[in-house]
């Protein structure tokens, strides 16, 4: 009669196709976002600058840099990290068959789905602007791309797909805890507060400060393993708590 | 089961309509009898009060049970009914019957008179 | 093997204790009532059997397991309630394709089926649905999903007289075609009484009755009569529970009386009746008509 078993993997697998049906409209936001950010927020900054013996010759340098989306990528990779701990996400996944572990597995294969999205997208948005601003200014583009060299492209998508996972898990992390007990928010108050102060204080020396041990880190095997350990760690916090977790409790 | 006025539980009435069921004949000796799941469906009630009505009828052998099969009306089943309605319900009938004229304060004569008219009446 | 055990089990909420060492065992393939007074635990209970909650104290186990994290019993399982969440993004239609691949007995046609009876298109969104369809497509998922324990709490909820009657007729088919445990919590006992085998009474943290319907049904019997006549041949049982309605007062009492007994009352032109389930669950629980009344008399007293 009790003949129904599933194993963990099959169920994280379900549970992650019915994650991926349901929350459609997070990369429809990251789209937007991207949009938003290529359109009304220029990338390229421009600087003119005159000789100083009155020619009438000028030059214009023209730096173009993506960091509008990939602020907002990341931005919105904490954002959706912390919307999949909210209650109706959980009492979702617990209408149908499910336990906490599954349910973490579902969420982390969804991150990365969603990282490899919004790392992708956001390096291509980048070239693409590099395209408009070459057909736009005629400007000679000096830059490293696809096919001028492959594997540095590879491994700009590669690090911004780690940045964007690393993101998705500190809303996650946080969004549990919350979750967990609201007394988080405050705590969270404090820390924030701790921690921009502090930031400011070192503000004059960049190559100390908590986000310096990843950006500054040269070696992509370094790096990755800093990232890897790093997820590792939210991830086991985030399921401590969500392992607890009462559902569908209003 | 005591004997009440009013609304009875729903597996005695289930026994009671398999009852008249035999007396009327609908059901005649050896027939197969409602299972309780039929019964179940029919009534609009959990098999497991139908099944109850049915021990009823099983246990004052109305019916007996064939192995695999199902329940049968049992060959006296009629005979017994009308005994039994007649020595149980109707005295019990008669009883309420004077209980009333009591109360109403009527002769025995009187009672005999109405169950003449009504008699009449029908015929 | 029972489907449910609970051994004392305790649910409490930091210093409220919301059900306290209970101990009932729920058997397989019966369809159990579960009722009680609002807020007496029913859907903590349920909630608990789901693995939703974690019980604070004590042994439970479903279907053999421990239900808190087990996958068996979430597989094995289905809870519907009005709070039922399910996407936004995703129609009716695609709900029922989920379920399909959730649930190893799901029925897609009769699903579909029923939900073009109770005329709940399957392009429709389920946050759109007005409280009554939204319990009606939920009740749906719940009898086409034929899990081995499926429990409903307060199903009805919103659903008009129509959509009650058809729920419990349609629950009562799929019942006797593919037998499963089933526990079912609602207020108006009265509209699911003919279709229970087993009630749970829960009062007071702890479990009040437990046991077949009949057996409930079995321990009063209403005496209906003028009130002084009441009290001059019935006052020597226990009395449960008095109310009057206009002039007749009418007491529920234990029902232990020997036919000799009920004959005397009878004579004496008391109205001796069988109690139908709810009724002996609404004496138990003090809720029959002319119980409020007596908070207007004390105040009229004073």
């Amino acid at each position: 009669m009790y003949s129904t078993q599933w194993s963990v993997n099959e169920l994280a697998k379900r549970q992650f196709f019915l994650k991926l049906n349901a929350n459609g409209a997070i990369f429809t936001m990251l789209i937007v976002l991207q949009i938003i950010a290529t359109v009304f927020i220029s990338g390229a900054v421009t600087t003119t600058s005159m000789n100083d013996w009155g020619e009438p010759i000028s030059f214009n340098f023209t730096s173009i840099s993506n960091d509008a989306q990939l602020g907002l990528t990341l931005f919105w990779a904490f954002i959706v990290g912390f919307l999949l701990t909210s209650a109706a996400q959980r009492n979702e996944s617990f209408s149908f068959v499910t336990n906490r572990l599954t349910f973490q597995l579902a969420n982390f294969y969804f991150f990365c789905t969603a990282a490899l999205l919004g790392g992708v997208t956001t390096v291509l948005l980048g070239s693409v602007m590099k395209i408009i601003a070459m057909f736009r200014d005629n400007m000679i583009i000096e830059t490293a791309g696809l096919l001028s060299s492959p594997l540095d492209f590879l491994s700009r998508i590669f690090v911004m797909m780690a940045y964007t996972l690393l993101l998705m898990l500190i809303g996650y992390t946080l969004g549990s805890l919350i979750q967990w007990s609201k007394l988080f928010i405050a705590l969270f108050g404090v820390i924030w507060y701790a921690f921009t102060q502090s930031t400011f204080a070192v503000a004059d020396n960049e190559n100390s400060g908590l986000l310096y041990f990843y950006y500054g880190e040269t070696s992509i095997l370094l790096f990755t393993l800093k990232i890897v350990a790093t997820i590792a760690v939210l991830f086991a916090i985030s399921f401590f708590v969500t392992n607890r977790l009462e559902v569908r409790n209003p | 089961m005591l004997e009440m006025d009013g609304e009875k539980p729903i597996y005695i009435q289930i026994a009671e309509w398999l009852e008249t069921e035999i007396i009327e004949g609908t059901l005649q000796a050896d027939d197969k009898v409602y299972s309780q799941y039929q019964l179940a469906d029919l009534f609009n009630i959990n098999p497991a009060t139908a099944g109850k009505g049915l021990t009823i009828l099983l246990d004052a052998e109305l019916i007996y049970k064939k192995r695999g099969l199902g329940t049968f009306v049992s060959a006296d089943a009629r005979e017994k009914l009308l005994t039994k309605r007649k020595g149980g319900r109707l005295s019990r009938l008669v009883q309420e019957l004077l209980n009333e004229a009591a109360l109403l304060g009527l002769q025995e004569e009187q009672l005999i008179e109405l169950i003449r008219a009504e008699r009449k009446e029908r015929s | 093997m029972p489907a449910i055990t609970l051994k004392n089990v305790t649910k409490s909420y930091r210093s409220i204790t919301v059900l306290n060492q209970l101990n009932l065992e729920i058997r397989e393939n019966v369809i159990t009532g579960l009722v009680g007074r609002n807020g007496v635990g029913k859907t903590t209970l349920m909630k608990m059997v789901a693995g939703f909650i974690k019980e604070s104290d004590g042994e439970l186990r479903v279907l053999g397991e421990r239900p808190f994290n087990s996958l068996k019993v979430s597989a094995n399982m289905i809870f519907i309630d009005d709070m039922m969440g399910f996407p936004d993004a995703l129609t009716l239609g695609d709900l029922l394709t989920e379920c399909d691949r959730f649930y190893e007995n799901w029925d897609q046609d009769l699903a579909m089926r029923l939900l073009k009876y109770f005329k709940l298109p399957l392009s429709l969104n389920h946050r759109v649905l007005s409280k009554g369809k939204r319990s009606t497509f939920n009740a749906v998922v719940g009898i086409a999903t034929r899990c081995p324990l499926t429990m409903f709490d307060e199903p009805i909820t919103g659903m008009d007289a129509g959509a009650r009657r058809d729920f419990y007729r349609a629950l009562l088919k799929d019942y006797l075609a593919h037998p499963r445990t089933i526990l079912l919590s609602s207020h108006h006992m009265e509209e699911m009484e003919d279709l229970l085998e087993d009630i749970l009474l829960i009062d007071g943290k702890d479990s009040a009755f437990h046991g077949s319907i009949t057996e409930l049904q079995e321990k009063f019997i209403s005496l209906q009569g003028k009130e002084n006549v009441l009290k001059q041949y019935a006052n020597r049982y226990a009395v449960i529970h008095k109310s009057s309605a206009g002039p007749l007062t009418e007491w529920i009492v234990d029902n232990d009386h020997t036919n000799l007994e009920l004959t005397e009352l009878k004579q004496a032109g008391i109205r001796v009746s069988a109690v139908s389930a709810s009724e002996a669950y609404l004496a138990m629980t003090g809720q029959t008509r002319g119980g409020v009344d007596d908070v207007f008399d004390a105040m009229e007293r004073e």
